[in-house]
């Protein structure tokens, strides 16, 4: 009697198959527990559990469609990560064993064979504990009356797609180990490679190059490290009504999830056919070293090395500079970053080689490779140096330019957003004067000021250029003309910068000004203060008195200038609420806002305005006088610190009560099985009135 | 029939197997003997699809082994340090020995569970290295192989077990033609069960003749010379002479009758041709290829 069951079925083996189930069940029941509490369980109590008994089905139904987008973006991310490697640990290890691997490829089967049914035997446990638990998710979810069954196949596409991508990374990964710890580590490099090495890039950049800024992380470089493109899918594809319910969907939002996974999803497949294309080149005998595919030694080898470089060669450099020089500021020594990235780069090159030829006698065999990467990093270091690529020097052309971001701080901190092409031109003039002058940031020296400038452009080609600089300075130096820091102070007050930043801050955002208030804290006797309140269109006279000082020039006159602005600048901010535009698609339970605007002797069209709407402006009191004011004033500087730290209005004695013009109050009206009214009020109840 | 032509493999510029030739007639026993190094393993290993040759070609019935899984389903093999998942009983690994081999019998395997003291229960991790050895012949017995390739097989199974699995294969080969090719530094007992021997040293096959050829082209003599010839003429082409009182023990590469007849020049008193064990062809012929057991004194 012979056998019935046979032998591979094309590129299948149905009983390796049932081996791969039967031999690394834990592994395969752990991950079925896992998403059984993270979904059908938790459903399960969410909707069943004691919610139920004091919250409605919207609201029940609202945090199970969040629970389950959480479990479609990070719960299947830290899933896949997780089991996509020990997947594909379990079921390659073979590879990894010299009796393993002589009896697999003595099976009568060709390589893809062996490959496919083992991938397939992964794949096909992923695949049955998704579905299983979109089947009992889906049954919770009818059971309990939520009817949005699609949002769990949206989980199931979202974690399956995840999954084929993390497991079939594992498996490339393991296609290149010769040993099992190798695959952890291979993989979990390999996933924040790009991501690791475009931040060391910037930051030796940063460390060697006047006025570098660490732009945003490019779009290549956050596909091509899906872990982190993958933690901010499915942010917010809800919209909810103002009681904070679920009342639609953001479609665009989740198609371009949903597309991003997709695109991740046929990535895994690519890396699986990549890995199997690896497996047929694999030698058996490569088992037990580190990296068993032979053209792979050397990258490993090199690569170890410049990232040994790049990252400890730039931490020993801060450590040493520190503890040596004790560090002062300003730009950083080349020749030491590069002793010191040479140095690190070696320790990594030869601790690679180790790892390959497994004994630590490497020196003499593969010193010139190690000769072959200080000479690089030694040239790397004098391109840096010599700045080849002329990156410190380079100023963009005004007529390249889109649009400009800027933030300058000092004194007080502007940013904003723009596009006249004479201001830019100006902040162009301003950045080629930095590029010349390279004043720096010198923590040892005595001038009294620290200023900074961020510049991000966007390009007319789509590109960015971002540069930074900081740095000290005398007070005196903003008053000489054609100075660095005079073309900032004039920038400061510059109607269009000023508008930029207005904007950027509350402007864009308002739909309708509803009030303003200003305090005034030494309105009484005894340093007590007075809080004056305004309406709709008395706050809209001011904001149209505010912009006249805009563009008049007099608002931030004194922004570099600490001494000026201690003197002219009050303390009592003038504070505007208003209501933000609406957003359909995010409507908000609370749309109120507000805005404090610090104001100074300069902005005349201001106080006039204020002397108009009633305030005496004479008891306006500067930074100057605050600070020189005695004891008596320090119940008016509690309110005042409070009023900053709550968003409260204090009382005229300085005590605190009423919540802000937004405040509500919600009452209940019913009995023990549940309310038959709620009312809703937009203002509180008087303070006597209130219960005990 | 297996043949071997110039097959090379090297690894990290080593030759393992530097030009092997060598062919292995259909229904044969062949014994690879060779020093230890020799790439006796190496080259079992290619033939099974494990490991691919550089150059040369390995064929079996004139299929290229590598990647070819309806040639392989026909051979098996056991290995030294013969593999079991580390979890499973004779019986788990029984049943993927049946779901992959298609000529795999049940009938057989239970027939065999008579010749091997196992329980097919018991996981193969808690088994003895002999008994371990056992169910690897259970097991590749019951998959009706057409080729068998052995590496050390019976080390670490006791003599009657040994006789047992040789009794075995040896049934195998005579009910049905099974081809065997086999791996071992036990040559006496290789020489009982080989047909055809083939010796192996630096990756190379120095030579391979059927055993009795191997006896027929060297031969020893014990000499005792006329008196006055106290040292063996130096024309007599020996490969090894020692001297014991006035006999002289003398290894000639050529057949019993023409060593009698060199020999018979020099008026011998006496001339006795002994024939070798397949131990004395390999220590010889080895020490002709610089692998001879070296007097060292301590």
């Amino acid at each position: 009697m012979q056998s019935k069951t046979s032998s591979f079925k094309g590129l299948f083996s149905p009983a390796l198959f049932r081996n791969d189930l039967s031999r690394f069940w834990p592994l395969w029941a752990l991950y079925f527990a896992a998403w059984l509490l993270a979904m059908p369980a938790v459903q399960l109590l969410e909707l069943f559990g004691r919610n139920r008994q004091w919250m409605d089905l919207a609201t029940l139904r609202t945090n199970a469609l969040d629970e389950v987008t959480g479990m479609a973006s990070s719960g299947a991310l830290v899933m896949s990560v997780v089991f996509g490697c020990l997947f594909a640990m379990a079921l390659f290890s073979y590879l990894t064993n010299a009796r393993a691997v002589g009896f697999a490829h003595a099976l009568p089967a060709r390589r893809e064979g062996l490959f496919l049914t083992h991938y397939i035997s992964g794949a096909a446990v992923f695949l049955s504990v998704h579905a299983v638990m979109a089947l009992l998710t889906m049954a919770v979810w009818a059971t309990a009356g939520v009817r949005e069954m699609w949002l769990i196949g949206v989980w199931f596409l979202s974690a399956t797609g995840q999954m084929l991508l993390f497991y079939g990374f594992a498996v490339f990964c393991a296609m290149f180990a010769g040993q099992m710890l190798a695959i952890p580590v291979f993989y979990g490099v390999l996933n924040v490679l790009v991501y690791g090495l475009t931040y060391l890039f910037q930051s030796l950049c940063q460390l060697l190059f006047y006025g570098w800024s660490n732009s945003d992380i490019p779009m290549p470089v956050v596909w091509l490290t899906p872990v982190y493109k993958l933690s901010k899918i499915f942010q917010n594809p809800w919209i909810y009504d103002k009681l904070g319910n679920w009342s639609g969907t953001d479609w665009g939002e989740l198609y371009s999830s949903l597309g991003a996974v997709g695109i991740y999803a046929l990535a895994g497949v690519a890396l699986t056919a990549a890995a199997l294309l690896v497996y047929k080149l694999r030698r058996s005998e490569a088992t037990g070293d580190t990296v068993a595919i032979g053209w792979a030694r050397p990258i490993f080898r090199y690569g170890v090395g410049v990232c040994a470089a790049l990252s400890f060669g730039q931490l020993l450099y801060t450590i040493l500079r520190d503890a040596v020089g004790g560090y002062g500021g300003g730009a950083a020594s080349v020749p030491g970053v590069a002793v010191c990235m040479i140095a690190l780069g070696l320790v990594g090159y030869f601790a690679a080689e180790m790892l390959l030829q497994k004994s630590f006698r490497v020196l003499k065999r593969s010193w010139k490779g190690g000769a072959v990467l200080a000479a690089v990093l030694v040239l790397v270091c004098a391109g840096f140096s010599v700045d080849l690529l002329g990156i410190e020097k380079y100023v963009p052309e005004a007529d390249d330019i889109q649009s400009l971001d800027f933030d300058i701080y000092g004194v007080n901190y502007i940013n904003g957003n723009i596009t006249d092409p004479e201001t830019i031109g100006r902040f162009l003039a301003l950045h080629q004067a930095l590029v010349e002058e390279r004043p720096e940031n010198d923590y040892n020296s005595e001038n009294s000021g620290y200023t900074g400038l961020r510049l991000d452009y966007t390009l007319k080609n789509g590109k960015k250029l971002s540069r930074d600089y900081g740095f000290t300075y005398e007070s005196g130096e903003v008053r000489e003309d054609g100075s660095v820091l005079s073309q900032m102070a004039a920038l400061m007050s510059d109607p269009v910068v000023r508008r930029a930043d207005l904007s950027a801050q509350f402007l864009n955002d308002v739909d309708r000004l509803t009030a303003a208030e200003i305090t005034l804290y030494l309105a009484q006797p005894g340093g007590r203060g007075q809080t004056l309140n305004f309406d709709a269109d008395t706050a809209r006279t001011l904001l149209d008195a505010l912009e006249k000082d805009v563009d008049a020039g007099h608002l931030g006159a004194d922004a570099l200038d600490q001494d000026a602005w201690y003197a002219n600048t009050y303390s009592n901010s003038l504070t505007f609420y208003y209501r933000v535009k609406p957003d359909p698609a995010h409507p908000r339970r609370d749309d109120s806002a507000s805005f404090d605007l610090q104001f100074s002797k300069h902005d005349t069209f201001l106080l006039a305005a204020l002397e108009h709407a009633g305030v005496d402006t004479g008891l306006l009191t500067t930074n100057q006088q605050m600070n020189d004011s005695d004891g008596s004033t320090v119940m008016a500087k509690d309110a005042y610190a409070y009023t900053q730290q709550e968003g409260r209005i204090p009382d005229e004695d300085g005590s605190v009560e009423n919540e802000a013009p937004a405040d509500a109050s919600v009452g209940i009206i019913g009995g023990a099985d549940g309310p038959t009214e709620i009312l809703v009020t937009s203002q509180p109840a008087p303070a006597d009135t209130k219960e005990p | 029939m297996i043949e071997v032509r110039d097959a090379v493999k090297r690894f990290d510029g080593f030759a393992a197997l530097n030009g092997v030739t060598l062919t292995v007639p259909r229904g044969a026993v062949y014994g690879l003997v060779g020093p230890n190094g020799a790439g006796k393993s190496t080259l079992l290993r290619c033939l099974n699809g494990v490991y691919k040759t550089e150059s040369g070609t390995m064929t079996i019935d004139g299929e290229s082994v590598w990647e070819n899984p309806a040639l392989k389903a026909r051979v098996n093999s056991i290995p030294d340090d013969w593999y079991y998942f580390l979890q499973s009983s004779t019986q788990d690994m029984m049943r993927l020995y049946r779901g992959i081999y298609p000529k795999f019998s049940v009938e057989r395997y239970k027939k065999l569970e008579a010749a091997f003291p196992i329980d097919p229960k018991k996981p193969i991790r808690h088994l003895s290295k002999g008994m371990q050895k056992q169910a690897a012949f259970w097991l590749t017995m019951s998959c009706m192989p057409e080729y068998l390739m052995l590496d050390e097989p019976v080390d670490g199974l006791d003599p009657v077990m040994r006789r047992q699995v040789w009794s075995l294969v040896l049934d195998d080969v005579a009910e049905r033609g099974t081809t065997v090719l086999v791996s071992s530094h036990n040559l006496r007992e290789l020489e009982d069960v080989c047909d055809q021997v083939g010796i192996l040293d630096h990756g190379r096959v120095l030579l391979e003749r059927s055993l009795a050829q191997l006896q027929d082209n060297m031969v020893k003599l014990q000499v005792v010379f006329p008196d006055g010839m106290t040292e063996v003429p130096p024309e007599i082409p020996a490969l090894h002479a020692s001297k014991l009182g006035r006999i002289h023990t003398l290894i000639l590469r050529m057949n019993a009758q023409n060593a009698t007849e060199l020999l018979a020049q020099y008026n011998p008193l006496l001339v006795d041709a002994v024939p070798l064990t397949l131990e004395e062809i390999f220590i010889y012929e080895l020490g002709g290829a610089d692998y001879a057991v070296k007097d060292i004194v301590l």
